[in-house]
């Protein structure tokens, strides 16, 4: 073998092993959110629906304000959903069965472990803090919007009235506000008067969740949701009542979002690195087809012509041959002649 | 341009994609179709007596029975039209069907009914379909549902039975209970009547029937349909339904028991509903192991519990409540460690299970979720290992000079009683509650106020009405004895005292993450309050409106 | 609709330039509307949903109806199949075209279109999809113009010299060009695909699979074939004195050997839709009203056309290879709306649907318009449909006929 190519073969092997190695840790690692982040624990069955943390939140972002007040309640008659102007809502959810009374749900940003919105934005506009909030950044949004495509729970709003300046609105789980000490938890947590919303570290929401299920297990279901949703969120829900009559969804699966298209993002330089391989391989094959192809064309043709010549040549000579065999006959016969006549015109004399 | 016909035919494909596309995408707007409410019946049952022997071929007739009782009636027909009589007893199979060949059994039922209703039909009367309408009967979908409700005997009903005089005395004493209570030999294959062992037709009679054994719901027709029926026939005037609708439909029943609380209420005592059976009124219960040879053992026990037998009979509406599968006692099955026929249900969790309506505790559970209890019960941890002082409520030592009389292995049963009645007469029963003037009248809760005022509210009135509340009750009366022990429901976690602690004695501002279960001081007050609110159905005091505790600060 | 007879008086008000000046004045309205009152006052999104007929038609179809460049690109100059040579350029402008009206598409509907450069100039996302896209569609837009340009530089050329230089130094990376070309294709046709990976619970079962970035690709190797087909056909009918002998002369074979190309494509595509439901057994949601609907799509635009191009090769049918190609290019134009528009969000309330507005609708019909009237504009004047005739012999190196090495026997010169 070749030095070149052993040592090739020798730099091709390591660069497998090494590409493996890494292929096989990331496989079997799993994200569960940055060490001491936050999160808040939303208790369905303590929520009494009376809206205080829409209002909470809304005094605390500034933002506008509603077409009702807040503590009109006959606005939970209708479903609602988030919108440009409001990060937070509460949904009145009646006639469950097994439910005495209407339950509440609280619906704002899930501020996810592993956040579908940051994996699909191509301006790296989300960032999920180490405090646990997951922030958008205005400065580079390009208003493209695939972040409400990929958000499994369709979470962010956008300013559609805005014509040049719409930005994406939804939940920070009051991060600048935190992070400033303006405020010790966020707008809705410390708003509510029930406790039904508890700020603290996401780790220990747990444990505490875990609790209240041990301790009173007829009220609660055992189960968190959004413990292991879409890899995990930081804000917990414990409900007495399924939640998918809380109009909560409970067929979202465990794969965290750029899990699911990692794979495919995965191909691309695959594509770089084979395909010129490929196509320049198809190219030189054809060509070098095409030119065995004329190579041939041309050799037929010179095998035609020599054949063709030789043919005339033979014919030429055979002609010739003929020629001359002809003309000594002729020359033969007539000197036979001359010579006839002279012995019969001797012949003639000699009488 | 494109010609004409060639436009028309892509005209023609398009409109077809567009209606296909209209259908499919319809299916986004697919709901589920809202059910009309169908009205039941009661004598709805279904006919599949070929079921026994193989697949049907066609579904099981849908047979109402009332509809033809009635239709009986009006003929002046008897019951013997369709059902035979053996031994003066009422078959309540169809004309023989039970004893019949399987390829005999369709012919009866169709020779009878068929043939009954061309009769009724020649005759012009409204009738059944003739024949030929083979699915009218065979019907898989039957419009009309099954509105049949569930029958039982309860201590008012039974009591009447008891003293009918229509139902006469047996020849072994001066009751009739013989009349219905039978026991059942299996080898003569005879019912005979064991005095003094009688149980719930359910101790033997299941949902399905078992070889030698009728079903109960075979058991409960023969034994009381046919009775009423019988008396009807002799011409009794006031006896049991023997139609369906006479026992399961709605309007049966409530007049069965409107005639039930009529009876009650004439009786002077409800000590006359009494189920009598030689039941002790009062009891210790023990534990009675047996060793090795079937000799008594010598147990290892708690404190026995004295038992009010008598007051426990009048909380209920029959034995099986607490005597599930049989009047017996509960150690027979339920030993130390658990028996196969007990369902390894061990002695401790049958007196202890919380979530069983059949053992102690757990009917305790189930009766503080009343709203009169709930308001406090409800808040109440209801997992986990509960401490002394719990136990020690029931588990009471027994009375000087009594010894370890649980452990007196010579102790009869009278004896037992005997105690237990002792111990029961100097049980108080009485909600205990301090001096008025030791309660305060009013208390004006200053703690957090920011935006509303501080929170006035009777705290005298609400003591008094909740102690009000029960005095019906002796189980509620017992347990809360000591004074200090209602006050526990809002003053919780702390010993009973007369001056029990502030709430913000353990509840800070900001909920504390090391405690989970212990909510910050402004969600203590509110869950602590308007939670019992709710479980105590007191609907004026909602969550939501803020201003009936405390008034808005005004600015 | 030839503008070459000087002599014949032509009015500009011909029912066709009027129904395009309405389009394009209605469109320049909205445009107005658009950048003045916001997308909420001319489209029907919400926050349920966001995108709608600008992305699903103007840049998944649009992107997907484009393919025809690299195709016959690809065919003529990495397959070595010189007999589509006259295919080639008309293709590269349908795609240049193309790709340039889907970033102008992308500059309505985008909230802050001068932001459209950021990811490459100010932060990018790499973990995204869309980045991807973009970067690849960018690059490949750049390619295209660089594949177009010949034709304009032949154009421009007959006036400054200069040019002509740089369009000999093209002319030589055509390979090189295409090769790219198809990478780029590659990675962002898939990737328009994949851009609803990340969404499964919002995607119908039997339209969502991990194979959606393979399906995206290889539909769009059927969509391209097939527009070149279609687009050859209008052309053939309006543009037909712009077309050379070579051109005409080639122009059935292009057809019929696009149409072979495919059948073979379509059937691959239907083979590998089926092994979709296969692998996440989907099978029985064929029997709800939703599986009706993909059946349409599969059986009706998918395996009908390719049974008829087939059909057509082999009887040698040209109608039933153009048939077959409009079918083939609704099929595709249906794909990416039931993938994006209809079976998206398909579990959502029916009021909270989404069906476009008609301003909306006028857009796109205006960009369109546009890149019809260009196309036109171009082609009816740059050498497109027809070898300028001082190029004719230095089209690419790879054509020097004439520089064969004589055999010494040969007769003749």
């Amino acid at each position: 073998m070749l030095r070149r190519t052993f040592l090739g073969l020798l730099g091709a092997a390591g660069m497998g092993a090494a590409l493996s190695k890494s292929a096989l840790a990331a496989g079997t690692q799993h994200f569960t959110g940055h060490p001491g982040s936050f999160g808040v624990l939303f208790d369905a069955t303590r929520c009494i629906g009376c809206r205080r943390c829409e209002a909470g939140c809304n005094q605390v972002n500034g933002l506008p304000s509603p077409a009702k007040p807040f503590d009109d309640l006959s606005v939970l008659d209708v479903k609602r959903r988030t919108d440009a102007k409001t990060y937070t809502i509460v949904n009145r959810y009646d006639k469950i069965p097994g439910a005495a009374g209407p339950v509440f749900r609280k619906f704002q940003c899930n501020h996810c472990l592993e956040p579908a919105c940051a994996s699909a934005c191509f301006v790296r506009a989300f960032s999920k803090t180490a405090q646990g909030a997951v922030t958008w950044d205005g400065s580079v949004c390009v208003g493209c919007r695939y972040c409400m495509i990929a958000c499994p729970f369709e979470v962010p709003t956008f300013e559609y009235n805005e014509p040049l300046t719409p930005r994406i609105m939804k939940c920070t789980m009051c991060y600048p506000q935190i992070m400033s000490g303006q405020l010790m938890v966020p707008g809705c947590v410390g708003a509510c008067p029930t406790e039904a919303l508890v700020y603290g570290k996401r780790d220990r929401l747990i444990t505490a969740a875990r609790e209240r299920i041990y301790k009173d297990s007829g009220r609660y279901l055992d189960y968190i949701y959004g413990e292991h949703e879409m890899g995990g969120t930081s804000w917990l829900y414990l409900s007495g009542v399924p939640f998918k009559a809380l109009g909560m969804r409970e067929d979202l699966g465990v794969t965290p979002a750029p899990e699911l298209t990692s794979g495919a993002l995965a191909s691309v330089p695959i594509v770089a690195g084979l395909w010129p391989v490929l196509l320049i391989g198809i190219y030189a094959v054809n060509k070098r087809k095409d030119k065995i192809a004329r190579e041939e064309r041309l050799q037929a043709v010179a095998e035609a012509l020599t054949k063709a010549h030789a043919d005339t040549e033979h014919k030429l000579e055979r002609a010739k041959t003929k020629a001359e065999a002809d003309q000594k006959a002729a020359i033969e016969k007539a000197v036979k002649n001359a010579l006839e006549e002279a012995a019969k015109a001797e012949t003639q004399e000699g009488d | 341009m494109v010609k004409g016909r060639s436009l028309l035919r892509w005209a023609g494909i398009l409109l077809v994609c567009v209606s296909v596309s209209f259908v499919c995408i319809e299916a986004q707007g697919e709901k589920e179709p809202v059910k009309a409410p169908e009205s039941g019946r009661p004598d709805r049952i279904k006919i599949d007596t070929l079921a026994a022997f193989g697949e049907l071929e066609l579904p099981p007739v849908t047979f109402f029975h009332d509809k033809h009782t009635d239709v009986l009636l009006k003929e002046k027909k008897s019951c013997e039209t369709c059902h035979a009589v053996k031994d003066h007893k009422l078959s309540l199979a169809f004309k023989g069907t039970n004893a019949a060949k399987p390829a005999e059994i369709k012919d009866i039922y169709h020779a009878s009914c068929i043939g009954c209703h061309n009769e009724m039909a020649a005759a012009g009367k409204a009738t059944g379909p003739p024949d030929g309408f083979c699915r009218s009967c065979h019907n898989a979908k039957p419009t009309l549902a099954t509105a049949r409700l569930d029958v039982g005997l309860n201590k008012v009903l039974h009591f009447r039975h008891v003293e009918s005089k229509n139902i006469p005395a047996t020849a072994v004493d001066k009751n009739n209970c013989g009349v219905c209570h039978h026991d059942y030999d299996k080898k003569t294959k005879k019912t005979f009547y064991a005095k003094g062992k009688e149980e719930s037709c359910r101790a033997c009679h299941g949902d399905k029937p078992k070889s030698g054994e009728m079903s109960l719901e075979q058991a409960a027709h023969q034994q009381c349909v046919v009775c009423h029926l019988n008396l009807a026939q002799k011409g009794v005037k006031e006896t049991g339904p023997y139609v369906c609708a006479g026992c399961h439909g709605a309007a049966g029943l409530a007049l069965v028991a409107k005639k039930n609380q009529e009876v009650a209420a004439k009786l002077p005592n409800q000590d006359a509903l009494r189920i009598k059976r030689g039941q002790p009124d009062a009891a210790l219960i023990t534990y009675n192991p047996k060793d090795e040879s079937g000799k008594a053992a010598k147990p290892l026990l708690m404190n026995p519990v004295a038992f009010d037998h008598k007051a426990h009979e009048k909380y209920n509406d029959n034995c099986r409540v607490c005597h599930h599968a049989g009047i017996e006692s509960c150690d027979k099955c339920h030993t130390l460690l658990g028996t196969k026929a007990g369902k390894f249900v061990t002695f401790e969790q049958s007196m202890h299970l919380k979530t069983s309506q059949q053992s102690c505790a757990g009917c305790h559970a189930a009766k503080q979720a009343a709203p009169n209890c709930a308001g406090c019960h409800n808040r109440m941890v209801k997992t986990g290992r509960p401490d002394e002082a719990t136990c020690r409520q029931c588990h009471v030592p027994l009375p000087d000079g009594f010894g370890a009389l649980g452990g007196n292995l010579a102790a009869t049963p009278q004896q037992k009683a005997g105690v237990a009645e002792i111990m029961l007469k100097s049980r108080n029963l009485n909600p205990g509650t301090y001096a008025a003037s030791d309660i305060p009248e009013t208390v004006k809760i200053k703690d957090l106020t920011d935006k509303y005022e501080p929170a006035e509210f009777s705290h005298r009135k609400i003591v008094q009405s909740l102690t009000q509340g029960m005095k019906d009750s002796l189980l509620a009366g017992y347990f809360h004895r000591d004074p200090g022990t209602m006050c526990q429901g809002c003053h919780h976690n702390s010993p009973a005292s007369k001056n029990p602690p502030n709430c913000s004695a353990c509840h800070g501002k900001n909920f504390d993450a090391k405690h989970p279960d212990r909510p910050g001081l402004q969600a203590a007050f509110h869950g602590q309050c308007n939670d019992c609110h709710k479980d105590m159905g007191l609907k004026q005091l909602a969550a939501t409106n803020c201003t009936d505790c405390h008034k808005e600060k005004q600015k | 609709m030839s503008t070459d007879n000087p002599a014949v008086k032509k009015s500009l008000y011909t029912p066709f330039n009027i129904m395009v000046g309405l389009i394009f004045l209605v469109g320049a309205v909205i445009t107005a509307l658009r950048f003045t009152k916001g997308l909420g006052a001319v489209t029907n999104l919400s926050d349920n949903n966001p995108w709608g007929i600008w992305i699903s038609f103007d840049l998944l179809c649009g992107v997907a109806l484009a393919a025809g460049g690299y195709t016959t690109s690809a065919a003529c100059y990495v397959f070595g199949l010189k007999r589509y040579h006259s295919a080639v350029r008309p293709a590269i402008l349908t795609a240049f075209l193309g790709y340039s009206l889907v970033g102008f598409a992308l500059l309505y509907d985008v909230g802050r279109p001068w932001r459209l450069p950021y990811p490459f100039i100010v932060q990018s996302g790499p973990s995204s999809v869309l980045f991807e896209v973009g970067l690849c569609v960018m690059l490949y837009l750049n390619v295209l113009f660089i594949e177009w340009s010949p034709a304009a530089l032949e154009w421009l050329g007959v006036k400054w010299q200069g040019l002509k230089k740089v369009r000999t130094v093209i002319v030589k990376m055509t390979l090189g060009l295409t090769i790219f070309g198809v990478i780029l294709s590659t990675m962002h046709q898939s990737s328009l695909g994949a851009l609803y990976l990340i969404a499964p619970s919002k995607l119908h079962p039997l339209w969502y699979s991990s194979y959606l970035p393979v399906y995206f690709f290889v539909s769009s190797i059927a969509a391209g074939l097939s527009m070149v087909i279609f687009e050859g056909t209008l052309s053939h009918h309006y543009l037909h004195d712009k077309m050379d002998a070579t051109y005409l002369s080639e122009h059935d074979g292009v057809t019929m050997g696009f149409a072979k190309g495919a059948a073979l494509v379509l059937a691959g595509y239907f083979l590998i839709k089926v092994v979709g439901i296969t692998m996440d057994n989907n099978w029985h949601y064929l029997a709800t009203k939703w599986g009706a609907w993909f059946l349409v799509e599969l059986l009706g635009f998918v395996a009908l056309p390719c049974f008829l191009y087939a059909m057509a090769v082999r009887e040698k049918n040209l109608l039933m290879a153009r048939v077959a190609s409009v079918i083939t290019v609704l099929g595709i134009v249906l794909n990416r709306f039931n993938v994006s528009l209809v079976a998206f969000n398909w579990q959502l309330a029916p009021a909270d649907r989404y069906f476009p507005s008609w301003m909306e609708i006028a857009i796109s019909l205006y960009i369109v318009t546009l890149g019809v009237s260009i196309f036109w504009f171009i082609s009816s004047r740059m050498p497109i449909f027809y070898e300028h005739p001082q190029f004719k012999e230095h089209e690419t190196a790879e054509f020097h006929e004439h520089k064969l090495k004589k055999h010494p026997q040969s007769f003749g010169h």
